[in-house]
C-alpha cells in the first residue's frame, strides 16, 4: 500500500466520528478484513447496474479528506484490532486526491448520488395481427414503448451503503414501482474494477447468476438479455441476501433468494415465497487484465433451490350443461351434476441450474471489442417462457441453453454486433402424431443483428434485428415448423 | 458507407414488415389448437353433392370419417367438437369451409381407434363465425401424408342456422317459419333489451317477454309474440348479443312501437345494434321464407344505460 506525501495526519481521520464508529462495524463485520483492501474512492458498488455518472464522479471523491471533527459524541474504546483498522482506514482515504469539500456536505459524508436512464423504442413483429388473444391481451406488438425509465439513487459510505432503484415502463400498460432496493454492509466501498473484498448485501437485488442476469440494461448494447436468461430469470432481481466480494482477480458471489423473481409466472408469489425454502444462487470467477488493451472474465455460476407448485382450490358441487348434440337446447341427459372436489394440496419440487460465463474484451486502435458467451444447463427452472411444474407434468424438464455474441465500439460511436442463442425448454419432448410419439425440438434460436450511434456518456440510438426460428407453427403434414414471428426494434436511450 | 447502412436497414425492416402470419383469428371456421395455413386446400375435388368420401380408393392418404353430432350448427356457435378418422398412412388433416374460407387449418392425427382398423382419430373444437350465411355449406377436408402428400378430399355437407329464429327454414326450405319476427342484434357484451309496444300499448321485454298476457292458468295464448331470450342478463355475459320477438303461428296486425334499452353497460363504453323486422313469404316453389321488411341501426354509450328505468330509445314503428 502506496501512501502520498501529502496524506492527512492519522490523527485527523481518527477524530472523525463516522469513522470510528464505520470501524467498530468492521471489526464486528470481518474483524479487520479491512487491513487488506485496496483503496478506492466511495463510488459505485461492485453491481454493473451502479453506474456513477461523469459529472458525479469527482464529488465522490470529496469523502476522501476528513477534517476532524470536535462535535463526536460517540465514544470508541480503543483496541488493538480498532486500531489497525483505523491506520489503515485512513491510509484507504489517503489515497485518493483531495479536491475541495462540497460546501453543503459535511466532508466525511459521501454524497447521495444520483443517475437513471430511459430507453425509448419502437418495435415491430412479424406474427402481429390486429385481433385480441382469448383473454382480451393483444396480439399485436407493433408499437411504441417506454421500455425502461429507471432513476437510481445510492449513497456509499465506508462500510455501509444502499442503492435503490425506481423502474417505469409501459410494456404492458403504464407502470411505475420499484426494481431494486438494496442496503450493503462492505469491507470498503470498492469500484466496479476492484469490489470489496467482503459485502453483505440485502433486499431486492440481482440475482448473481452468470454475467446477462447481473449485467445492466443501461450497458447492455442488445435489446434484452438471451432467451434462455429471460426463461430462467424472468427479470434479473429477487429478494434476498447476498455475499460477495474479490480479491486480486477473484470474484465470489453467494446468495440466498426467495426463489420467485420479479416477472415469474410459475406461481402468483412473484417476489414472495410461497415455500421456506431459499434459492441458493453462487458465481465464482476471475477477472483480469492481461495488459491495458485487453480483459478477460470467466465464472461459474450455480443455482439450487425449490419450486412450487400451487395445487387447486376445493370446489362446490354444481350443475353442468354439455350440449351432446349441439342443439342449443338441454335436452334429457345433458345435466350432469359435478360434485365438490376436494382440494389438492400444494407440493415442492427440486431445481437446479449450472452455468459457466466467458467475456473477453480487446482494445485496438479501432474501438472496443467485446466476445462473450455462456452456458446453462438446468433442471425445472424454466420461470418466464415455458414454465416448469414437473407436479403437473409428471417428469423433470430438463433445458439447456447457450448464447455467444460479439460486439465492436468504432471510435466511441459506433457499434455493431451479432449475437446468436439457443434455448431448448425441453430436452425430452415428444409430440403426438398419427398415433406415435416423435422425439420433437422444442428449441428457440435466436440471431440478432446490432448497429447503433452512440454519444459517449450521454445517449445512444440502436436498431436491433431478430432472426427467430422455432418451433410454433406446423407444417400441412402436421409437423413442427418455425413460426414467422422476427422482428425488429429502434431504441432510442439517454442516461440522466 | 452511410447509404449503404440505410439501405441495409430499409431491407431489413422491410423484411420485418412482409410475410406477416396469420392466425386465422377473422376465418369463418376456426379451430383450436390447429393451425391455419392461407391458401387453397390441396388435393383432388371430390364429387360435388352430399357428403361423400371417394368412392374409390386412392392411392393418398384418405379421410375416412367424420363426426359433427349435428349437421345443424348456428351462426356464432363455439365450443363445437369436430372429429373424425383417417387411414394409417396419413399424419394429418386438413379442415375449411368451401368457398368461404381463405386457407385451411391442420390439425395432427392422434391415436388410432381399435374399433376402426386402427384408423387414426382426430378432434378439435371449432367456432363457427356469426358471419356466415345461413343455409347448406361444404366442409371439405383432407388427409396429408408424412411428407406433405394429399389424396382426395372428402366433403361434408353442413347447415348453418340462423340467430334469427327462423324454425330451421334456411336449413330445410319445407318447414314452416314464424309468421313475423322483431330482431335486435349488437356487437358488444352489454345486457342490451329489445323493447316492443304492441298497438294495445302493452310494453313487451324481455322480463315480460309475451305481446299477449298470459291466461288464467299461467299460458300464454296461442298467436302471441313471445321475445325469445334476455342475452347477456345484468351482464352474465352468454355472447349471443341476439334478442328476438317471435310471431310463431300467427301473423301480427297493427302499428308496433320498436324500441331498445341499455338496461347496464357491463363496464363498455358503447355498443352498436341493428334491429330489424322479418315477415314470411311465400316463394315460387310454394316453400315460405323470412324476409326484411326493414332495418335500423345505432350506437348507444354507457352514460345512456337505464338501469330498468323508463322507455328506451325510440327506433321505429312497424306496421304489419
Amino acid at each position: 500500500m502506496v501512501r502520498k506525501p501529502d496524506a492527512p495526519p492519522v490523527q485527523n481521520m481518527m477524530n472523525s466520528p463516522h469513522q470510528r464508529h464505520l470501524i467498530t462495524l468492521a471489526c464486528w463485520l470481518c474483524a479487520g478484513t479491512a487491513a487488506a483492501q485496496t483503496p478506492a474512492p466511495a463510488t459505485a458498488p461492485a453491481d454493473d447496474d451502479v453506474v456513477v455518472d461523469a459529472a458525479a464522479a469527482p464529488a465522490a471523491t470529496a469523502a476522501a479528506p476528513a477534517p476532524a471533527s470536535a462535535g463526536a459524541s460517540q465514544v470508541v474504546t480503543p483496541s488493538a484490532a480498532t486500531a489497525a483498522a483505523a491506520s489503515d482506514t485512513t491510509a484507504v482515504a489517503s489515497q485518493a486526491p483531495a479536491p475541495p469539500a462540497p460546501k453543503a456536505e459535511k466532508a466525511d459524508v459521501p454524497p447521495v448520488e444520483l443517475s437513471g436512464y430511459v430507453q425509448l423504442q419502437y418495435e415491430n413483429h412479424q406474427d402481429s395481427v390486429d385481433q385480441l388473444r382469448q383473454g382480451g391481451t393483444a396480439y399485436n406488438q407493433d408499437r411504441f414503448l417506454v421500455k425502461r425509465a429507471r432513476v437510481e439513487i445510492s449513497r456509499r459510505y465506508n462500510y455501509a451503503g444502499y442503492f435503490v432503484e425506481l423502474d417505469g415502463n409501459t410494456s404492458s400498460g403504464p407502470a411505475f414501482g420499484l426494481h431494486r432496493a438494496e442496503g450493503s454492509l462492505f469491507t470498503s466501498p470498492g469500484t466496479s474494477k476492484a469490489p470489496p473484498l467482503a459485502e453483505l448485501t440485502l433486499g431486492l437485488q440481482k440475482l448473481p447468476f452468470g454475467a446477462e442476469a447481473p449485467e445492466s440494461a443501461k450497458n447492455r448494447w442488445f435489446m434484452e438479455r438471451s432467451t434462455v436468461s429471460r426463461a430462467m430469470f424472468p427479470s434479473e432481481v429477487d429478494v434476498g441476501a447476498r455475499f460477495s466480494g474479490g480479491w486480486k482477480f477473484l470474484r465470489y458471489a453467494l446468495g440466498a433468494f426467495n426463489g420467485e423473481p420479479k416477472g415469474s409466472k410459475a406461481n402468483a408469489f412473484q417476489l414472495q415465497d410461497p415455500n421456506a425454502n431459499k434459492d441458493i444462487v453462487a458465481r465464482f470467477g476471475a477477472a483480469a487484465e492481461a495488459s491495458d488493451s485487453l480483459s478477460l472474465a470467466f465464472g461459474v455460476s450455480t443455482l439450487i433451490g425449490k419450486g412450487f407448485s400451487a395445487g387447486a382450490d376445493a370446489t362446490k358441487s354444481a350443475v353442468a350443461w354439455r350440449d351432446s348434440n349441439a342443439d342449443g337446447v338441454v335436452d334429457p341427459g345433458e345435466l350432469s351434476g359435478n360434485p365438490a372436489a376436494a382440494s389438492t394440496a400444494a407440493q415442492t419440487f427440486e431445481r437446479w441450474a449450472l452455468g459457466a460465463d466467458l467475456q473477453l474484451s480487446l482494445k485496438t486502435g479501432l474501438g472496443a471489442t467485446r466476445l462473450f458467451g455462456e452456458f446453462t444447463v438446468a433442471n425445472n427452472l424454466d420461470r418466464g417462457i415455458y414454465v416448469a411444474d414437473p407436479i403437473l407434468t409428471g417428469a423433470d424438464v430438463r433445458e439447456l441453453g447457450w448464447v455467444a455474441g460479439l460486439t465492436h465500439e468504432l471510435f466511441n460511436t459506433y457499434v455493431v454486433g451479432l449475437r446468436y442463442d439457443h434455448y431448448d425448454p425441453n430436452a425430452d419432448f415428444f409430440d403426438k402424431r398419427g398415433g406415435k410419439l416423435f422425439p420433437t425440438a422444442q428449441a428457440i434460436d435466436t440471431l440478432a443483428l446490432l448497429g447503433g450511434i452512440a454519444i459517449k456518456d450521454r445517449a445512444r440510438i440502436v436498431f436491433e434485428y431478430d432472426i427467430v426460428k422455432d418451433h410454433l407453427a406446423r407444417t400441412s403434414a402436421g409437423i413442427p415448423t418455425d413460426l414467422a414471428n422476427n422482428s425488429w426494434t429502434l431504441r432510442l436511450q439517454v442516461l440522466l | 458507407m452511410n447509404r449503404t447502412a440505410l439501405l441495409a436497414l430499409t431491407c431489413m425492416t422491410f423484411a420485418g414488415c412482409s410475410d406477416r402470419t396469420e392466425p386465422g383469428m377473422t376465418e369463418p371456421l376456426r379451430l383450436r389448437g390447429a393451425q391455419f395455413v392461407p391458401g387453397a386446400l390441396p388435393g383432388l375435388e371430390a364429387a360435388a353433392g352430399a357428403s361423400s368420401a371417394p368412392s374409390t380408393p386412392t392411392p393418398g392418404p384418405r379421410v375416412t370419417a367424420i363426426d359433427l353430432r349435428s349437421i345443424v350448427v348456428y351462426q356464432g356457435q363455439g365450443n363445437t367438437k369436430l372429429a373424425g378418422r383417417v387411414d394409417q398412412k396419413s399424419s394429418s388433416v386438413g379442415l375449411t369451409i368451401a368457398k368461404l374460407s381463405e386457407g385451411y387449418w391442420v390439425l395432427p392425427a392422434g391415436y388410432p381407434d381399435p374399433a376402426s382398423e386402427n384408423e387414426l382419430t382426430w378432434d378439435a373444437s371449432a367456432e363457427f363465425d356469426l358471419s356466415i350465411p345461413a343455409g347448406y355449406h361444404d366442409l371439405k377436408l383432407v388427409a396429408f401424408d408424412a411428407d406433405g402428400n394429399t389424396g382426395t378430399q372428402f366433403t361434408q355437407r353442413f347447415c348453418v342456422a340462423s340467430r334469427v329464429p327462423d324454425g330451421l327454414n334456411a336449413c330445410d326450405p319445407s318447414l314452416t317459419p314464424p309468421r313475423a319476427v322483431i330482431s335486435l342484434s349488437w356487437d358488444t357484451n352489454v345486457d342490451l333489451d329489445l323493447e316492443i309496444i304492441t298497438p294495445k300499448g302493452r310494453v313487451v321485454t324481455p322480463k315480460a317477454p309475451s305481446t299477449l298476457p298470459p291466461g288464467p292458468d299461467g299460458v300464454i295464448p296461442p298467436g302471441a309474440g313471445v321475445i325469445d331470450r334476455d342475452s347477456n342478463a345484468g351482464c352474465s355475459i352468454d355472447g349471443i348479443r341476439y334478442e328476438n320477438l317471435v310471431f310463431q303461428t300467427a301473423k301480427p296486425s297493427g302499428r308496433y312501437g320498436v324500441y331498445v334499452d341499455l338496461f347496464d353497460s357491463c363496464q363498455k363504453p358503447a355498443t352498436r345494434f341493428v334491429a330489424s323486422v322479418y315477415v314470411a313469404k311465400r316463394q315460387k316453389d310454394g316453400t315460405e321464407r323470412l324476409e326484411k321488411l326493414d332495418e335500423r341501426s345505432g350506437i348507444l354509450v354507457a352514460s345512456q344505460a337505464s338501469g330498468g328505468t323508463g322507455r328506451g330509445l325510440f327506433l321505429f314503428e312497424v306496421q304489419f
